[in-house]
């Protein structure tokens, strides 16, 4: 496991190089795209403890964090959607280079799925998707963050401030700036409303495997789309423990066993 | 241009630990350092990424910073012989310090420990002298009955129905775990009761350790007194350390305002020490006890209470 920054130096992004099991035969690679905000962090373990498994399996994987998140450079609020698409886009790269792969997989939960549909096409050697719980449709995503906001300082504070329910209340129409502690810029807001799932559309030389949660009712329809002009595509049901805007709490399951092995048997 | 400099580091026997060092640029390293690890199972991050946003705030008043996993944890590798976690994560804070120092040129750091790092920080700074001042956020609490008792009416009225539907499941035997009990927040009680907690504050404030207790508006709605340190109330120790309630600060220091808040008052506090280190020093020198002696005062001090 080697830790670094890499990138231009007005955009230094924080990364993890797993170089494969040296008695591995090396069997390709894995970028592993995170979720925004809180999500990320909520989801670290679970992405440590997967890419310490595929680099055993003679697979080089890169973690990374987008600028303004994580351990990368940038404050609050200097991250959107397009920075965020080079973001990933120089990931690649550096994990080509680092790895020697031709062939080349993304893992991506949440919003970074998003951000990986809308970078595919232009990186070269990705084979495979892995997309879990997507966000397709970014209005609604931001009424997720609204909710998981106002839930957060509810349980938060024993007692509520009614300034809250002004912003945060369902339908609201002031502008959402922050949730679970990260900032929402307006342009992030703006970018994340115009996310729609039809304006997502996967490569044709990239096969997709995506795991949606019961009730999620997007992501099937998103993938039927996608067969249906000719896009190679799976779509499967995947319940799971994890509730991605709670804090993660030792009495939590944070690396579900079902969760950890449909993901690997996806990205082989 | 940032007046500050990350670097990823592993550090510690085989290297199995991994953290962030935030260096100021531009200006001189002041010879305090400031420590940040793990709050609960996240990683070094801290919630809502606030560990972060406090290094680069203190290495731009000249601090340097290593925020890091602890073994186990996050991204640190757990060591090849695996012991007691406590006991271990007291050796990687010392590890870290002296990675501070190597890397650094620091003389004493500051510690941060949040939430159940409070733990780790308190035992630390009992057995190394060169941590000069303590931080813990949502630590050690004994709050009285009767501040229990408005905290669960309170949270009681928050949630009124949720609580009815939980409480009937259990009493017609259909929810037997704490799982949606939304009266307590589920958070650890302290290994060490409040005579345990008072001796150890004495010890430190003795070798010249400056402490700063905050607590968050999460677990009481106001704070009357002291009210986090009920059974302490009187003792004169606690006229020698800092402590703050921060009432519009959750938990899980979720607000933007709240961060800032937070930030405000870590960074203060850690100016001042910086500023006071070297009277602290002379005094730490006057008590002139070995820092073994205040480990045994702790331990005998767990015997008795807990």
């Amino acid at each position: 496991m080697s830790p670094f920054y890499f990138g231009p130096a007005d955009r230094q992004l924080f990364a993890i190089y797993h170089a494969p099991a040296p008695d591995a035969a090396v069997r390709g690679a894995l970028l592993m795209c995170n979720p925004f905000g809180h999500e990320a962090i909520r989801v670290h373990r679970l992405y440590r403890v997967l890419a310490e498994r595929m680099a055993r399996q003679g697979i080089a994987v890169l973690r990374f964090d987008y600028f303004g998140l994580g351990e990368s450079a940038g404050e609050d609020g200097d991250g959107e959607m397009k920075g965020w698409r080079l973001d990933l886009m120089r990931a690649h790269e550096e994990l080509v280079r680092r790895s020697g792969a031709s062939s080349v997989a993304w893992l991506a939960a949440r919003l970074g799925a998003a951000i990986a549909l809308q970078s595919a096409r232009y990186a070269q050697g990705l084979q495979r998707l892995a997309l879990w719980d997507p966000i397709l449709d970014g209005a609604a995503y931001l009424e997720q963050m609204r909710a998981a906001q106002l839930n957060a300082l509810e349980l938060g504070f024993y007692a509520p401030d009614p300034a809250w329910y002004q912003t945060l209340a369902p339908g609201s129409t002031r502008p959402l700036t922050e949730a679970l502690g990260h900032t929402i810029s307006p342009d992030l807001a703006a970018q994340l409303a115009a996310l729609r799932p039809d304006s997502l559309q996967l490569p044709p030389s990239v096969r997709a495997a995506v795991f949606a949660s019961p009730g999620d009712t997007v992501a099937p329809a998103w993938s039927a789309q996608e067969a249906a002009r000719g896009g190679s595509v799976s779509c499967e049901e995947m319940a799971h423990p994890i509730d991605w805007t709670a804090d993660p709490l030792p009495n939590q399951a944070i690396v579900p066993a079902h969760v950890m092995g449909r993901l690997t048997a996806a990205i082989q | 241009m940032n007046s500050y400099q990350e670097e990823a580091i592993l550090f510690g026997p085989e290297d199995k630990l991994l953290g962030v060092l935030t260096r100021p640029t531009g200006q001189p390293v002041g010879s305090v350092g400031c420590l940040m690890f793990n709050f609960g199972v996240m990683h070094r991050v801290g919630p809502r990424r606030i560990q972060v946003k406090l290094a680069r705030r203190l290495a731009q008043q000249g601090v340097a910073c290593l925020r890091f996993d602890l073994s186990g944890l996050g991204d640190s590798r757990t060591p090849s012989a695996i012991g007691n976690f406590d006991e271990q994560a007291i050796v990687d804070l010392r590890v870290a310090i002296d990675q501070m120092q190597a890397r650094f040129g620091v003389e004493q750091v500051a510690v941060v420990g949040l939430c159940s790092g409070a733990r780790h920080g308190l035992q630390v700074a009992l057995r190394d002298s060169r941590v000069a001042g303590l931080l813990t956020f949502d630590g050690y609490s004994f709050t009285s009955n009767a501040a229990k008792l408005r905290r669960r009416l309170r949270r009681f009225t928050r949630f009124p129905m949720a609580q009815t539907r939980r409480w009937l499941g259990v009493l017609f035997g259909r929810d037997h775990t704490a799982q949606g009990d939304l009266l307590e927040s589920g958070e650890r009680s302290p290994e060490v009761g409040p005579e345990g907690f008072r001796s150890a504050l004495e010890q430190l404030v003795a070798r010249g350790v400056a402490i700063c207790l905050i607590h968050s508006g999460t677990f009481q709605r106001r704070d009357r007194n002291r009210d986090q340190l009920h059974p302490l109330r009187g003792a004169p120790v606690l006229d020698k350390v800092r402590y703050e309630f921060m009432a519009n600060v959750d938990h899980s220091i979720t607000e933007l305002s709240a961060q800032e808040a937070f930030i405000d008052v870590t960074c203060g506090w850690v100016a001042q020490l910086q500023a006071g280190k070297v009277a602290q020093v002379a005094g730490a020198a006057a008590s002139a006890s070995p820092a073994v002696q205040p480990v045994q005062a702790m331990e005998r001090s767990l015997a008795t209470s807990c």
